[in-house]
């Protein structure tokens, strides 16, 4: 058996060194990598009437760059706050598609139009808006530097309040009734009322908590200093399984039968079995990749380190 | 399953017990319990040790002899111990035995029979011999005028308190320059060494550590002394490839002139890049950590025509030595065990310590009078933050201010009242604090510089400041005594000037861009690792960059350092620096990288050619690969992501 | 760490004043510092005895087999290669033809597995055979509950021991050294290959690398360090 074997370290200063190891027949196309602003770290899918696009926020060159997705073309790369870090989609009640871009140094985020790039608004939030979720009419904002989250009406960014949660709250994510904080620093998650933000409960996880989403019917969160993910039942926040990853895992998303966790350490992507938490294969993509999403068909990455975004 | 610190399984029992013997230890310190108090309550035996009580045994499986870690350490007394001034390294003679062979312009490469190695270590690049390399530029245009030797050596008689719960110390130091281990040991820290500007210097050092496994486990005979942060050649900077071997020596050069002596400042460069507080350390790549930590480290301090040393004249700043201290702070752990200082050199965190060590002692007590005094505040390392304020323990809820004259020993443009100052691994602040008005405004009779920064890991500190008044916290008690005296030194009230900041308009020649991330473990920037046979980008002589130094967020904070040359802040994540609460204005060598943050750095790079290193000074981080070589050449690269 | 008075203390302890103190201590502790010498020191906290299987099916004691007095390389993988693809392990492969036969000789190079479930003596075998990996260089598997301990005492974890309850994945570190002069060190498996050769001659030589490069101006390292 020969395996094939990445490149060391030194190739990853060209612009599009990819390398995909087949396993099991699992992975079978080469990705498609395209090169975006500095420092990609969030993305997002919206539709743009019928094209579906992605969004990606480059936080050091403090844009958002639009592609479309089924062909990674550049549509537009559109100005926004100060180290932009987070993108999520809303849908309006017509249907139409807004972007939010979380500035992570300016405390505001920015509300755009998806079809144009134009600027709708920009919003503040709390200290260091880092994660940003979409609960049906709110988008809920992390503020790592406040211990807080705050909610904005959708539809015109209005302040419904900040709630306090643990210490450097990260990743937040909606599962259909209820939002879900990870808390870097008190390595727990917060559970709060999507209607009124009541704390419903603080649950431990692991160590250092980075990213959360609701896939499965499970919570899953990334620990990021301890290489794992947990899962944990949405009802009662109880653990019911800790599964290993690679090394600083930062991005979550699903494809509906499995679940992406992109490690930020091990410059890697993983796959892994939505029920028995099982990897079932590895993917190398860009360095130190980070956020990951899900576009219907394609796995979409974004890399920090070599300013590169992939689609699976 | 649950595991010991020698790896052994435990019942869940036991290893609950552990962690609650190990949390009652740790109560027992905060609550300040004296051991005298300890033994009337019968918990300490005349060794004075914790007695065996369920919950409360030194020994409960988890503390031990040879085990490392925070919460084990013996108890201490505090304040029991007068502070060290440390000794100031004499000037020597070219005739002293130690310059039987003088020091020369390129190094004495000549192989000594003895060791079969060549005499001095000069010219030597990751141990092996590059011959007509490293002659000391500039050499010729300022011959050295003062003289000194060092030798490093061991010492194993070293006490650093006299707290009989712990024992004499085997260090690793500088002593001054002297032959008789008796009359002249090595010490911790090494002797301070004093010089000023446009006094060009030699410091000869010779490496006398002994080989062989080394006592504790810990320290490698191997060093390479960094004069942090001066303006030096490649050759004299003490960089992390250019170590030497134990049987020989190493002239360090310094031409004591400010930056852009040889270009746009002739003859002795501009007096707004003069440096005050510096220190000298081991910068051996792979064990600095380890190295420093053993003891082998020192203040270097200069003078010049405004920073005197005599409060009469320049900037009337306090007199030295008597009222112008410097203070290293190095926090250390005990093995119960042995008593001795420890280390565990497979740990990549980090290490930070439960007895906090000033000048070599631990929680030492200092004397004043009724003045102002200036303070030369080094944080040693290896991986703590400190962030200190004053603290009137008879009154702990008063907040007391102090000023800041000088970040990384740059005098800042005019004096800046504080009630606290944060300094990171190898970062220094100059305070000034006049003990006379606050015993006034205070009612003050004695004086904590309290560290209140919490920090429970090699990582990061918490962020949480921690109440005023815990005398675990203390690093120093001040007793004010006697009657005000004659103050000849400026009142920083009456807003006194010093230097100009240099310019930050010209346009850089270039923009660089670092990302400092995570690799498997490893740190990592731009995604590769330290290596010193890859010099990762050329800089233009004599030009002008900017650097821009990017963490992201899922990482550690980091205090990056760069050699040779200070830089000014141009902004940190989008906003101009602060001046408080915490001072970031003012020139600097070493940027604090918090979760997440983006640092853009002016610098000028001027006179030397040659490669310095780039690289996080948390010690242990340096240690596992977080670092980087560049060079100074007269033509640049336009590498913008090296 | 909560402030407590004495008052305070002494009722949630709960103790009066005790008669016989150290008398219940089987451990009488008086204050004779107990000095450990530093192989013995790091024997105890890093080199465990525990029984290995080498990949060619032999049974070996960790330390008194493989690292007392030797100079080793240690590093740790498993077989089942997911993608990341062990270019830790090419590197290595690497390394040993710079390092010229010295492995096997004076110098020892292990891998231990991170699945010993899975990662049998057969299984680590074929995956040496498929890497061509010279002779000196031994993949070792044992006791899932055995490599585990090794795996914290060598510092292939995070500090938490509860935390690291679960198996890391693929820590790209190697720790290397000489354990009679009790010198360890260690290096990224991702770093160049000459770089990692280098570092770990500095580590097991130590000034016997220079010396012996003055006087036999002819070996293979020293030009190609000399030519730099």
């Amino acid at each position: 058996m020969t395996i094939n074997c990445p490149r060391t370290v030194r190739v990853w200063s060209t612009a599009f060194s990819v390398v995909a190891v087949a396993l099991g027949g699992a992975l079978a196309q080469t990705p498609l990598t395209l090169p975006v602003g500095r420092g990609p770290e969030g993305l997002t899918v919206a539709y743009d009437g019928a094209t579906l696009c992605v969004w990606v926020a480059n936080q050091f060159s403090n844009t958002v760059t639009k592609l479309r997705a089924s062909d990674g073309s550049v549509l537009g790369a559109f100005q926004v706050g100060n180290r932009p870090v987070a993108v999520v989609t809303s849908i309006g009640p017509s249907g139409a598609a807004s972007i939010w871009v979380a500035n992570n140094r300016s405390n505001t985020v920015t509300k755009l139009q998806a079809s144009n790039g134009a600027v709708l608004g920009t919003f503040s939030t709390g200290g260091g808006p880092q994660g940003l979720a979409f609960d049906g009419q709110n988008i809920w904002v992390t503020n790592e530097r406040d211990n807080s989250v705050i909610k904005l009406r959708a539809s015109d960014g209005a302040n419904l309040g900040t709630f306090a949660v643990g210490k450097r709250p990260v990743g937040v994510a909606f599962d259909g009734s209820n939002i879900w904080v990870a808390n870097q620093l008190s390595n727990t998650v917060t559970k709060l009322s999507a209607l009124d933000g009541t704390t419903l409960g603080n649950f431990s996880v692991g160590n250092g908590p980075f990213a959360v989403t609701f896939a499965g019917g499970y919570i899953w969160v990334t620990n990021y200093f301890g290489r794992n993910v947990t899962k944990l039942s949405p009802s009662t926040g109880v653990a019911v399984g800790t599964y290993a990853v690679g090394d600083g895992p930062a991005g979550l998303a699903t494809d509906g039968t499995h679940l992406w966790v992109t490690n930020n350490g091990s410059s890697n992507v993983m796959k892994l079995d939505l029920g028995t938490g099982n990897v079932l294969g590895t993917l190398v993509v860009g360095r130190s990749p980070f956020g990951v999403a899900f576009d219907g068909g394609h796995i979409w990455v974004a890399s920090f380190g070599t300013n590169t975004v992939s689609r699976l | 399953m649950y595991f010991n610190i020698f790896g052994y399984k435990l019942s869940r029992r036991r290893w609950k017990e552990a962690l609650s013997a190990q949390k009652n230890r740790q109560e027992l310190i905060t609550a300040g319990l004296g051991r005298r108090e300890l033994f009337k309550l019968g918990l300490l035996t005349s060794g004075g040790y914790l007695v065996a009580q369920s919950g409360l045994s030194a020994w409960a499986d988890g503390c031990g002899p040879g085990v490392c870690q925070l919460g084990c350490s013996p108890p201490t007394t505090p304040f029991i111990d007068p502070l060290t001034i440390v000794p100031i390294l004499p000037e020597r003679q070219l005739t002293d035995p130690g310059f039987a062979t003088p020091p020369s312009v390129c190094p004495n490469n000549a192989i000594n029979p003895a060791t079969q190695l060549p005499f001095e270590g000069r010219g030597q690049f990751n141990g092996v011999l590059r011959p007509g390399t490293d002659c000391f530029q500039f050499f010729n245009q300022f011959p050295p005028q003062k003289f000194f030797i060092e030798r490093m050596r061991q010492n194993t008689n070293f006490r650093i308190t006299s707290d009989p719960n712990i024992a004499p110390q085997t260090i690793w130091g500088f002593n001054q320059g002297g032959i008789d281990p008796t009359t002249d040991p090595a010490i911790f820290p090494g002797p301070t060494i004093v010089t000023r500007y446009q006094t060009p210097m030699v410091v000869r050092r010779f490496n006398e550590l002994p080989s062989g496994a080394p006592a504790g486990g810990f320290g490698v005979p191997e060093t390479s002394t960094h004069l942090h942060n001066f303006h030096s050649g490649p050759e004299s900077d003490g960089g992390p490839c250019r170590w030497f071997f134990s049987g020989q020596y190493f002239d360090y050069y310094h031409t004591m002139q400010q930056a852009g002596f040889s270009f746009d400042f002739p003859p002795t460069g501009d007096v707004n890049e003069t440096l005050s507080t510096l220190w000298y350390h081991d910068h051996r790549v792979d064990h600095t950590a380890e190295n420093v930590y053993k003891g082998l480290a020192g203040f270097h301090l200069i003078f010049n025509q405004f920073d005197t040393g005599d409060e009469t004249t320049g900037f009337h700043l306090p007199s030295f030595p008597q009222f112008d201290i410097p203070l290293f702070l190095a926090d250390k752990l005990i093995d119960p065990g042995s008593g001795q200082i420890c280390f565990d050199t497979f740990g990549f965190d980090g290490l930070v310590g439960d007895k906090f060590l000033v000048n070599g002692k631990i929680q030492p007590f200092f004397e004043v009078q009724k003045r102002r005094y200036r303070f030369r505040v080094l944080d040693g390392g290896p991986s703590r933050f400190y962030q200190f304020f004053l603290t009137n323990p008879d009154n702990p809820g008063q907040s007391i201010p102090f000023w800041q004259i000088a970040n990384d020993g740059n005098l800042l443009p005019t004096p800046i009242q504080v009630t606290s100052a944060r300094i990171g691994v190898a970062e220094r602040v100059d305070v000034i604090i006049d003990f006379n008005q606050i015993a006034q405004a205070f009612g003050a009779t004695r004086l904590w510089l309290e560290n209140r920064l919490e920090q429970v890991n090699g990582r990061a500190p918490t962020g949480k400041i921690l109440p005023a008044g815990q005398i675990q916290n203390a690093l120093v008690e001040f007793r004010i005594t006697g009657n005000p005296v004659a103050d000849g030194s400026v009142d920083p009230a009456t807003g006194p000037q010093f230097y100009n900041l240099p310019s930050t308009t010209p346009t850089p020649r270039i923009t660089r861009n670092f990302k400092f991330e995570r690799s498997n473990g490893q740190w990592a920037i731009n995604g590769q690792f330290m290596d010193c046979n890859v010099i990762r980008f050329t800089v233009q002589r004599n030009s002008v960059e900017k650097w821009v130094l990017q963490n992201s967020s899922g990482g550690w904070q980091h205090p990056i350092h760069i050699h040779f040359e200070e830089f000014q802040l141009l902004s940190i994540d989008g906003q101009p620096p602060p001046s408080s609460p915490l001072v970031q204005t003012g020139r600097k060598d070493v940027i604090r990288l918090e979760f997440g943050t983006t640092a853009e750095l002016f610098f000028r790079f001027r006179d030397f050619r040659n490669d310095y290193p780039m690289h996080c000074h948390n010690t242990v981080h340096e240690d596992h690969a977080m670092m980087l070589l560049w060079q100074i050449q007269d033509v640049g690269d336009n590498n913008i992501e090296p | 760490m909560i402030a407590m008075t004495r008052r305070s203390w002494l009722a949630a302890v709960g103790l009066a004043p005790l008669a016989a103190t150290a008398a219940e201590n089987p451990k009488s502790q008086q204050r004779t510092f107990q000095n450990i010498p530093p192989r013995e020191l790091l024997r105890l906290r890093h080199f465990p005895n525990s029984e290995l299987v080498t990949h060619q099916g032999k049974k070996v004691r960790f330390y008194d087999d493989l690292i007392k007095g030797r100079k080793v390389v240690i590093n740790f993988m498993y077989a089942k290669c997911e993608g990341i693809c062990v270019p830790v392990t090419a590197n290595l492969v690497k390394v040993q033809k710079i390092l010229k036969g010295r492995v096997g000789r004076d110098i020892f190079m292990y891998s231990i597995t991170l699945k010993p479930e899975e990662d049998t003596p057969e299984v680590l075998n074929k995956y040496a055979r498929t890497f061509h990996v010279g002779p000196g260089w031994l993949f070792l598997t044992g006791k899932p509950g055995d490599i585990e301990v090794l795996r914290r005492k060598l510092g292939f974890v995070y500090a938490d021991p509860i935390e690291d309850a679960d198996k890391s994945n693929h820590i790209g570190m190697l720790r290397f050294g000489n354990e009679m002069f009790a010198r360890w060190a260690a290096c990224p498996g991702q770093a160049h290959a000459d770089w990692i050769a280098i570092s770990i001659l500095s580590e097991v030589d130590g000034p016997t690398r220079t010396a012996a490069k003055q006087t036999t101006r002819n070996g293979s390292l020293a030009a190609k360090e000399n030519g730099k």
